[in-house]
Parts: structure tokens; C-alpha cells; sequence
């Protein structure tokens, strides 16, 4: 057997490499970053997790709330309009640190991140963001209301 | 640097955003292919004019990486590293 491993997908395909097959549950045995020791060694920052053991991975399938497929979405649009890359996404969700990784959700670390560039970038400034956020708060409270679905 | 060529990952530790992964730093390989010269993502990753930076797909025994607790003895992983990376043995 030979694993490859491309460069964009190093760390997911790495820990593979390290889970143990759980005789009573018969599901692969992981332990993520998140829930190991705080991570001391300065040469390996905390996102750096191929090889680490890690907890039971939930294998069950979960569909995607219209908001995260925006997300997505979002992103490849601003690669496609040359505002910033994927490699821009992973240093900003890399930079969050095991909090954010511990306490956020995968599609709000993914906004975080895309706001921050596009900050960054200069494609809007924090006061139009400002405003821009409570013209659609004033929209209403519910997302349908807010987004005028 | 062509295919077949023996490297070695440098163990450069910089604090910024990198493709190389820390299990494989310091770790000693062949070039299976060259992949041609790419963006250099860790400027790509700061906004920043990105320099071409040769890719090659290297390839490392599963014993050179993660010692002698592998599951198969002959068994390989292949990642994909830039030059600035590698140094040849």
C-alpha cells in the first residue's frame, strides 16, 4: 500500500494513517489535537496534527445548513475573483488557534477566516461592514427574515 | 532535482503558515516525480505576489516516518513537498 498525500490534504490523510481499529464499537479510534494536552512543543504548532492519536471520529453522514453552503460558496467566488486564496483561509483558521477549533463551528471558523482577508485585502472596510451588518439585523430576527429568503 | 533523488526534509520550524508537515521534517526520502513549479502557498497565504516554487512528490518508507511500529514493512507514503524544503543527500 502506498498513502498519498497532496499537498493540500496532508493532515486529514495523515491521522488516518494513525487510527486503531476499536474491537467493541468497531469504529476507528482518533484523538484530535483539541482534546490532547495543550501543545508545548514550539517547533509544532497546534493545527499540525498528523500522527497524533485522537478520539472516535462520528462517522455518521449530516447535511449542511443553507448558511454554510453560502460559506462555501463564498469562498470559491473569491477565489475565482482573485480576493484571496485557500492558502489566505488556512493561515487565518490556523492563526484562530485550538480555542476557536474547540468552540466554533467549521463554517463559522470558515466566515471568520473569509472576513478577515477580505479585510485584509481591502475589499471592504470594517466601518461598511459595521453598517452593512445592521441593515440586515434591521431586516429581523430570523435568518429567512434577515437574508429576505 | 529529478526523480530518484534522495532528500531530506529540513526541520525548519518557522511560526507561519507551511505545507510541510512536522511529522515529516527531518524525515529522509526519494523524489518519485516532479510536479512542476506552483505558487508558493506561503506567500500566497499572506495576500503576497507569489514566487514559482518547485513541487515534488516525495516518497518516504512508513518505518522512516513513523519507526518501527508500522502495521506492513514495505508499506510508503508519498507527500507532496517545494524545494525550499528539501535538501539532497
Amino acid at each position: 500500500m502506498c498513502l498519498e498525500v497532496t499537498a493540500t490534504s496532508c493532515l486529514k490523510q495523515s491521522t488516518k494513517t494513525r487510527g486503531t481499529l476499536n474491537p467493541q464499537t468497531n469504529q476507528l479510534a482518533y484523538r484530535t489535537a483539541m482534546k490532547s494536552p495543550r501543545n508545548i512543543n514550539p517547533e509544532r504548532r497546534w493545527h499540525d496534527m498528523g500522527g497524533e492519536q485522537s478520539d472516535v471520529i462520528p462517522m455518521e453522514g449530516h447535511d449542511f445548513s443553507i448558511w454554510e453552503k453560502r460559506v462555501d460558496a463564498l469562498l470559491v467566488l473569491c477565489n475565482v475573483q482573485g480576493l484571496f486564496t485557500v492558502d489566505g483561509l488556512r493561515r487565518v483558521l490556523e492563526d484562530m488557534g485550538p480555542d476557536a477549533f474547540e468552540t466554533l463551528s467549521y463554517y463559522e471558523r470558515w466566515i471568520m477566516s473569509i472576513n478577515q482577508n477580505l479585510i485584509e485585502n481591502g475589499v471592504y472596510s470594517v466601518e461598511e461592514l459595521g453598517a452593512r451588518m445592521q441593515q440586515v439585523k434591521d431586516r429581523g430576527a430570523t435568518y429567512g427574515e434577515a437574508s429576505g429568503a | 532535482m529529478l526523480s530518484g533523488q534522495e532528500v531530506r526534509v529540513k526541520r525548519y520550524a518557522p511560526p507561519g503558515h507551511v505545507r510541510t508537515p512536522y511529522y515529516l521534517r527531518g524525515k529522509c526520502g526519494v523524489v518519485e516525480r516532479v510536479l512542476g513549479p506552483f505558487p508558493n502557498p506561503e506567500q500566497l497565504a499572506y495576500g503576497l505576489d507569489a514566487t514559482p516554487a518547485s513541487l515534488f512528490r516525495v516518497r518516504f518508507s512508513m518505518s522512516e516516518v513513523w519507526g518501527d511500529e508500522i502495521e506492513n514493512l514495505g508499506d510508503s507514503i508519498e507527500a507532496e513537498i517545494y524545494a525550499h524544503w528539501l535538501e539532497k543527500l
